[in-house]
């Protein structure tokens, strides 16, 4: 651990002056008032707009320039590919050359950085549970013929159990959390001779997922807060039958004399299926299963093996060593003060608290979202949720900004708990920059349907009851540069946040945020914002599953996932990765009966006559009405019926940018799907979608951004044949080849923007 | 180990061909489509950057053919100019792959890009802006470059080489059994292999070599004599002999290729299934290329190399389970020996399968006397019970797929039954033939073409004025 960075404590702070600040924290690069007035002015007189004004104004008075022509800035050096590679099948697997260091307890950074990726591994020291199995503190259900995986964790104060994969948590006395979020037992009496579960009592699982891809959570038994009264959280409810399985079991723990604090029941989710992503691509290899026999130190490890072994759960892995790429997931200390501040604001204020969360990209926005989410939840029966970050989106895939309610608690990637929003608009983009006004419009629009439906509506709100009150909390695009900022700027004076956690750090100072202007700090019309500086996650360096392969992930569970997800129904697949795209049954959408809109396109300039050519095979936007009332369901009848004696043939097409996009208003994104094949002479799309028929119908518009459809969901990935897709050869597969092509030029076009000039002298 | 195929914004090598085409047409209207089409690509993604450029180019060019009296020069140098600056940038990024950055004329060496190109790039954005002569100059030769750096060096339709290939594989022959005889040394037979290797590569061996290949008197002799026997499907010494070195050599620099062969193969077979049977019939023979000792030699290969398979020596990636698969679904007298051929060598096939071969036989034989007896239905009690342990394995299948879909089933078939006239319908699960994405479930792309007069007036009209 000595190589790690001394982290500076910061307590929640709160902004009165920028100038006093300069002078508390020399690291914090302060900019003078003078361009920070500039970019007000800008600000104020209104407009982001995609003319050249704007790119040269941002560059005289955006205040990062101005801080870098003070050569205090360095030209970004993490930043990886923006348009991120798409060739994810060469991401090499590098986990063997990393099998025999010895030198585990510190983290060591891989000084033989691959020549091609830089990426590089790391040893994480943390990931180790810091508890040791035995038979008393670990019981399971040894009845394997039922196939019923079950077992029960006696843990002490303190102890944690970190690990990979996925599993059913409920505790069952005591106290433990995971992300921020207690879970509390459900028999909560003290200490009796016989602890016994209640059969009529609700017990509660919740889904963990813990896959490679992000930090491995851990699952760590604390100390019992006295609560007012206990909030219990929709998830999956255990029938009597597990219930008496436990109480069966928990006569095996002796709670006095093992002095536990803890009893927590996991169980085996593998039904649900989401393992079953790794065979979609290879990259994606072990994510979630275990690898242990790609370890090469044997002694050891069954050592090691034989404390895993203590645990009988399918894909559920704990871990205890070190093992290269995989990262624990760390609270620093500043987190949990800031959102503890929150939490008792929350109970304090009269109107449920709006929180922002902003920070560049890479710092941990989207990890302490959640963190925060599930704080939250401890004292909040739901908390609604504004993602802006198009291109990672928390609970929906790429290309859309929307707004969630949410009313469990979330343990796992983005990719894990995708759901349905209350309302969510499509962007079609993995960057709000080719077209900002409709994107702050879309975020406008959810910030005021929070306020009129959420907040206050007589549904939702406070009304009455105390507890019922929502808090948002909106995360941030981590475009913090340029336009980004200037987007950043005007979401928060959309939003007039209570509550602004800025993302912060010592060291890497060209990852923070120039200060927030004076209107924002201390504005004329209301109460200030509280702002507190949270702790950037120490990441030493790129993960080895950039922002693009995150992405792909997150379509690959959103196309793949079933009915069975969205009500959380139990022992049914909610991923059906048998089946793969190609091969279902693909819905008809008959464009002059289904699309009384029409279709509009986000980017590009294509031709009407050419517009097929660019929907087959790509990834769309489904659009409907948002429906308030019945009242304009019969407009829209009539409205169809008069445009259907024109007898379409051909379909209403909007392009841009001499359309403007479906108006946020009036039209809400319903999902997407992908146009696998279209069929001219009966005017038929065939397309393939995971929403339910209630909400399918419901369309009237399709929009085609420029989101791609990944290279993986054009294959059948359950059969390895090298022939080609479905009898289909590869020659004369669409949208495919096999050859690698040549010439010059034969490559599409990738950004990049880490290139270095030989004045620049190297960062490190 | 498959390959990951890249993306591409065409649906088909053609598509593509035509595209090249339209951007270098002597006509203004093809090259605007040409134009139109590659913004379609665009906005797919993934387009390669010559052709982006190509694009670009065109769309300026006609611009300034067609506009005259309504677009300032100034206006028209600002669009070759910036035109020139992406062109010359997208070409040099992607060998920009060290951590400082190189110099720009340096990699347009390394591309043989004329450095006056560069010049160009530089000028346009940080000195005078280029004047219109120049740039219209500039235009003609970075098209010219580009055709001849990126669309020429894009293979050809297989369709202009199949001659060559053809004339060489026969001059292989010739060679081969001059070697055989002990004429000659075999290093010019090789030679040739090597020749057409060259000319073919992976991509387009199922639409060049093999059909050629397939063609009477190459792998099928020509002559009835040299032909295999229907009764056990071998093979002529010499045959083998001839064609063996080929082949194997082929597998070995193709990893498909003994797959595509086999697959060609059992597609005629498919084909001709009809006919093989009148053939037997007749005994007669209508055309070599579908006569019963065209298929029956065809049949001798897939055994022959089956063979060559299991004995370990070459096609060692052969997808037996295609050939299983075919075999059973296709129970004729041919296939039914290649089962065989299978059947000796792979034990552990041979139970599995047995039962199955077992019923083909039957079913042949029974089919046969059909035939001659007045169409009396002969069943066993052993097809009886293939069939009942058939359908029961069937019911097993449904009741799982049933229990694990339940939800998901009922709520699709409630909506496709439920009201006709809805715009959204589930596509005919009995229909529904899986296929790649973009196709129609026939397997094919359909014309996806809008009518042109959607898009308004062309703007390659000479204006008026």
């Amino acid at each position: 651990m000595g190589r790690r960075r001394k982290k500076q404590k910061t307590t929640a702070e709160f902004v009165e002056n920028n100038k006093a600040k300069s002078e508390n924290n020399k690291n914090f690069n302060v900019i003078d008032q003078k361009t920070v007035d500039i970019s007000i002015n800008d600000n104020e007189n209104g407009m982001i707009t995609t003319s050249k004004n704007r790119e040269l104004s941002s560059r005289e008075s955006s205040p990062v320039s101005a801080l870098s022509m003070r050569g205090k800035i360095d030209v970004e050096v993490l930043s990886d590919f923006e348009n991120d590679s798409e060739d994810i099948g060469m991401i090499t697997d590098n986990e063997e050359k990393y099998g025999s260091l010895e030198d585990l307890n510190e983290r060591v950074y891989e000084s033989q950085t691959l020549k091609k990726s830089e990426k590089s591994e790391i040893l994480d020291s943390f990931v180790v549970s810091r508890f040791n199995p035995s038979s008393s503190n670990v019981v399971c259900y040894e009845e394997k013929d039922d196939n019923f995986d079950l077992c029960l964790i006696a843990m002490k104060r303190g102890e944690s159990i970190s690990f990979r994969g996925n599993v059913l948590v409920a505790s069952i006395y005591g106290e433990a959390v995971i992300m921020g979020y207690r879970l509390c037992g459900v028999s909560s009496e003290d200490v009796s001779e016989s602890l016994q579960i209640d059969l009529n009592s609700s017990l509660i699982f919740h889904p963990v997922f813990s896959p490679k891809t992000h930090s491995l959570l851990a699952i760590e038994s604390v100390e019992k807060q006295k609560m007012t009264h206990k909030i219990s959280h929709p998830g999956i409810i255990a029938c009597s039958k597990t219930k008496s399985i436990i109480n069966k079991l928990l006569s095996n723990i002796d709670l006095t004399k093992g002095g536990y604090d803890t009893i927590l029941a996991l169980r085996d989710i593998s039904w649900c299926g989401i393992q079953d992503v790794e065979n979609v691509a290879s990259c994606y290899n072990n994510i979630f299963s275990s690898n242990f026999a790609n370890n090469n130190e044997k002694k050891d490890n069954e050592i090691k093996q034989s404390k895993t072994d203590f645990f009988n759960i399918k894909g559920f892995y704990p871990i205890f060593e070190v093992a290269p790429g995989m990262t624990a997931f760390k609270i620093p200390h500043s987190w949990e003060n800031s959102t503890n501040q929150l939490v008792t604001d929350i109970l304090d204020f009269t109107l449920p608290p709006i929180s922002i969360i902003s920070g560049h990209k890479n710092v941990g926005k989207s990890t302490f979202s959640r963190y925060l989410v599930n704080s939250m939840l401890n004292i909040c029966p739901k908390v609604a949720y504004i993602e802006s970050d198009v291109g990672q989106s928390e609970f929906t895939p790429c290309g859309l900004v929307s707004l969630n309610i949410l009313d469990s608690p979330i343990f796992g990637p983005p990719f894990t708990h995708i759901q349905q929003p209350y309302r969510s608009y499509f962007i079609g983009h993995n960057s709000p920059r080719d077209d900002p006004d409709y994107y702050l419009d879309c975020l406008r629009e959810l910030i005021t349907v929070y306020r009129r439906d959420i907040a206050c509506g007589p549904e939702y709100g406070m009304y009455g009851d105390e507890q019922m009150r929502i808090p948002l909390i909106i995360n941030t695009h981590g475009w913090s540069k340029g336009m980004g900022y200037d987007l950043y700027l005007h979401i928060i004076s959309s939003a007039k946040p209570s509550h602004i956690f800025q993302f912060y750090s010592a060291t890497i100072t060209n990852k923070n945020l120039p200060p927030l202007p004076e209107y924002v700090v201390s504005p004329n019309d209301q109460e200030p914002p509280k702002v507190s500086f949270v702790e950037m996650i120490d990441t030493p360096g790129p993960s080895k599953y950039s922002a693009s392969d995150r992405r792909v992930l997150s379509l690959f569970l959103y196309f793949y996932s079933t009915s069975a997800m969205t009500v959380k129904q139990e022992s049914v697949k909610w991923w059906a990765f048998d089946q793969p795209l190609v091969r279902r049954v693909p819905w008809c959408l008959d464009w002059r009966k289904g699309l009384t809109k029409g279709i509009f396109m986000l980017s590009g300039e294509v031709p009407l006559s050419q517009l097929l050519y660019v929907l087959n095979g790509s990834i769309v936007g489904l659009i409907g009405d948002i429906d308030n009332s019945y009242k304009s369901e019969q407009v829209d009848i009539e409205m169809s019926e008069s445009k259907e004696q024109e007898s379409r043939i051909i379909p209403n097409y909007f392009p841009c940018p001499d359309f403007s996009p479906p108006s946020p208003t009036e039209y809400t994104c319903l999902g997407l799907a992908i146009i696998r094949s279209i069929d001219p002479t009966s005017h038929t799309f065939h397309i393939l979608t995971p929403l339910p028929s209630s909400v399918l119908f419901k369309t009237n518009t399709i929009v085609k951004g420029t989101l791609e459809l990944p290279v993986w969901l054009m294959l059948d990935h359950t059969k390895n044949s090298s022939l080609g897709v479905h009898g289909v050869q590869w020659k004369r597969a669409p949208y495919m080849s096999i050859e690698s092509g040549g010439g010059v030029g034969n490559a599409a076009q990738k950004i990049r923007r880490n290139i270095k000039r030989r004045s620049q002298k190297p960062n490190i | 180990m498959i390959k990951i195929p890249r993306v591409v914004p065409w649906t088909s090598l053609e598509e593509f061909q035509q595209v090249h085409q339209w951007l270098y047409a002597e006509s203004p209207n093809q090259r605007e489509i040409g134009v139109k089409r590659v913004k379609a690509w665009s906005s797919r993604g993934k387009v390669p950057h010559a052709v982006v450029s190509t694009a670009a180019f065109v769309e300026v060019s006609l611009r300034d053919e067609f506009s005259y009296g309504n677009i300032s020069n100034h206006e028209l140098r600002l669009l070759y100019s910036m035109v020139f600056i992406r062109f010359v940038n997208g070409m040099v990024d992607p060998f920009q792959q060290g951590t400082f950055a190189l110099s720009i004329s340096s990699i347009a060496v390394k591309l043989n890009m004329p450095l006056w190109f560069v010049e160009m790039r530089h000028a346009g954005t940080h000195e005078h802006l280029p004047s219109l002569q120049i740039l219209r100059n500039g235009c003609k030769q970075a098209l010219q470059w580009l055709n001849e750096s990126y669309w020429s060096t894009q293979k050809p339709l297989p369709s202009a080489q199949v001659n060559k290939i053809r004339s060489l594989i026969l001059q292989y022959k010739e060679l081969r059994k001059e070697d055989i005889n002990g004429n000659n040394n075999r290093d010019s037979s090789r030679k040739i292999i090597g020749k057409i290797m060259e000319l073919v590569s992976e991509e387009y061996i199922s639409e060049s070599i093999i059909p050629i290949l397939l063609e009477p008197g190459l792998l099928v002799p020509m002559a009835k004599k040299k032909r295999a026997m229907a009764q056990d499907l071998s093979l002529l010494p010499e045959s083998k002999k001839i064609w063996d070195v080929m082949l194997q050599t082929f597998d070995k620099e193709w990893y498909t290729f003994g797959n595509e062969l086999i697959l060609k193969i059992l597609e005629i077979l498919n084909k001709d299934d009809v006919s093989i049977k009148s053939d037997m019939n007749n005994q007669e023979v209508q055309s070599t290329h579908t006569s019963s000792s065209y298929l029956i030699t065809l049949s001798a290969w897939v055994k022959h190399i089956l063979y060559i398979y299991y004995n370990g020596k070459s096609f060692t990636n052969l997808d037996v389970n295609n050939i299983l698969e075919f075999c059973l679904r296709k129970p004729s007298t041919n296939t039914q020996l290649i089962l065989q051929t299978m059947m000796e060598c792979d034990e552990e096939l041979k139970t599995s399968v047995s039962p199955f071969v077992n019923y083909i036989n039957k079913k042949l034989h029974s089919e046969d006397i059909i035939h001659n007896i007045d169409e009396i239905p002969k069943i066993t009690d052993d097809d009886m019970n293939v069939e009942i342990n058939k359908l029961k394995y069937e019911l097993d299948k449904i009741n799982k797929l049933i229990k694990e879909e339940v939800s998901v089933v009922s709520e699709n078939n409630r909506v496709s039954s439920s009201n006709e006239d809805s715009a959204w319908k589930m596509y005919d699960y009995n229909e529904w033939k899986p296929c790649a994405l973009g196709c129609l479930p026939n397997g094919q792309v359909p014309c996806l073409d809008l009518p042109l007069e959607l898009d308004g007036p062309s703007t390659v009209i000479k204006s008026s004025t």
